[in-house]
């Protein structure tokens, strides 16, 4: 949450927009913005999934804790996932990996090329070609 | 008889088939219309996932406020 509010302008440098989700209300959410130092941070709007229909639909939710797992998805400009990941209660996600594979994804479309492992944005991509074959 | 079952099942069948939704890459989001706290203008707002089309959009799934998130 804060960890992607700190990159948040890189994020709307790609042109992306972020959505935080949590089953709170829209109350809560004002609060949470108010008191907590790290919530202060998040730009982004913060949807109230209160009746746990959003968290249900993306299988994030979790029916015991009655709340939504630490789920990002990432949805590309036609309304297609392209990327979910889950992350368990006990560790935070990685900030920079979100925006790492948003580059990626956004780099593959502009330039048909592939985006190899540990790729950072600003190395190069692989060009599809035949004669890659066996040879990567 | 279902279309696991019909005679001409060839692979181009098989994804014809009811499979259960899981929400994973390259299935359709669902859209969602619901209630936003946009705290750079300290409104509440109606959020459509539709009005994203066109966008990239990374939706952050959270347990709760008021939490280590």
């Amino acid at each position: 949450m804060a960890a992607v509010a700190a990159l948040y302008p890189e994020f709307q440098a790609l042109g992306a927009e972020v959505l935080g989700i949590s089953t709170d209300s829209v109350y809560a959410h004002k609060v949470f913005t108010k008191v907590s130092p790290n919530a202060a941070r998040v730009q982004y709007p913060l949807v109230s999934d209160r009746n746990q229909m959003i968290s249900r639909a993306y299988r994030v939710f979790n029916p015991n804790a009655g709340a939504a797992m630490r789920g990002t998805v990432i949805i590309n400009p036609q309304g297609v996932i392209k990327a979910k990941f889950v992350y368990p209660p006990e560790v935070g996600r990685n900030a920079f990996e979100i925006l790492r594979l948003l580059q990626g994804l956004t780099y593959n479309q502009e330039t048909g090329q592939g985006v190899p492992a540990n790729w950072v944005a600003g190395q190069a991509g692989i060009v599809p070609d035949i004669g890659l074959i066996g040879e990567v | 008889m279902n279309q696991h079952q019909e005679e001409e099942f060839t692979v181009n069948d098989v994804d014809r088939c009811e499979v259960p939704f899981c929400a994973q890459t390259n299935d359709v989001a669902p859209l969602f219309s619901a209630d936003v706290y946009h705290a750079i203008t300290d409104s509440i707002n109606k959020v459509n996932l539709v009005d994203y089309r066109g966008k990239w959009t990374v939706l952050l799934f959270y347990s709760s406020d008021f939490t280590f998130v």
